[in-house]
């Protein structure tokens, strides 16, 4: 059955793991970021190399070099949220460099327990930007990440 | 039934829980300078090829001052 995303929560971590697998990424320290409001889009694009033949008249198609999307969080403001200061820091330093961890937890107040979905990615984070105030709006901001290798799907192992 | 020679180990050991180590990180590339990580023992190796070195525990106890009295 297909199932929403309400519940999830996400983690971050400030560093990459030495290899791009879950046993890998499960031993860094990450920190949940509170506030989410929409979760980063992950994934890759691959580009397309054009094969034009000239008796056809027609342009086939080989698969090209992929990479990691460019994608946004967004967030409102929670005061002294360590993720948030994590996050923000990353964004704003020189090198971004950051893993995120995306769980769809069962345990108290949606905590990670064993055997849960997990979803870890690494790349950059930059970009990020306050939300623009008016007396409609609250505040919050928006983190961008440019994911720097394949997302790994992976289940919460046990503690 | 089965294999006896796999129902009881040698010495009656018992299989070990894999052990973590702390490990910090000293290389920007991998991220922030004194990141921790806590890989397994017998992963620490591809870690501490990248930058990554053991945490040294943290002192509790402060020299003594002054020598013996």
């Amino acid at each position: 059955m297909t199932q929403n995303f309400i519940g999830q929560t996400m983690f971050v971590a400030e560093a990459y793991p030495s290899a791009n697998t879950s046993t890998a990424f499960e031993s860094l320290t990450w920190v949940k970021v509170n506030g989410l409001q929409t979760l980063p889009q992950l994934g890759v694009t691959h580009s397309m190399i054009d094969v034009p033949d000239l008796q056809t008249g027609f342009t086939s198609a080989v698969k090209g070099a992929g990479q990691g999307v460019d994608t946004t969080a967004t967030f409102r403001e929670v005061a002294s949220d360590a993720g948030q200061e994590d996050l923000k820091a990353a964004a704003n330093s020189q090198a971004g460099i950051m893993s995120i961890k995306i769980v769809d937890g069962s345990g108290t107040d949606q905590a990670p327990v064993s055997g849960d979905p997990v979803i870890y990615a690494q790349g950059i984070a930059h970009s990020h930007q306050p939300n623009q105030g008016d007396n409609a709006s609250f505040e919050g901001f928006t983190i961008s990440f440019r994911q720097n290798a394949p997302t790994i799907v992976a289940t919460e192992p046990a503690a | 039934m089965g294999n006896p020679d796999l129902r009881k180990l040698p010495g009656n050991r018992v299989k070990q829980k894999a052990t973590r180590v702390s490990l910090t990180n000293t290389n920007k590339e991998n991220g922030t300078i004194g990141a921790i990580a806590t890989p397994f023992e017998h992963d620490a190796a591809q870690w501490l090829a990248k930058g990554w070195t053991r945490t040294l525990p943290e002192t509790t106890e402060t020299p003594a001052l002054g020598g013996k009295k």
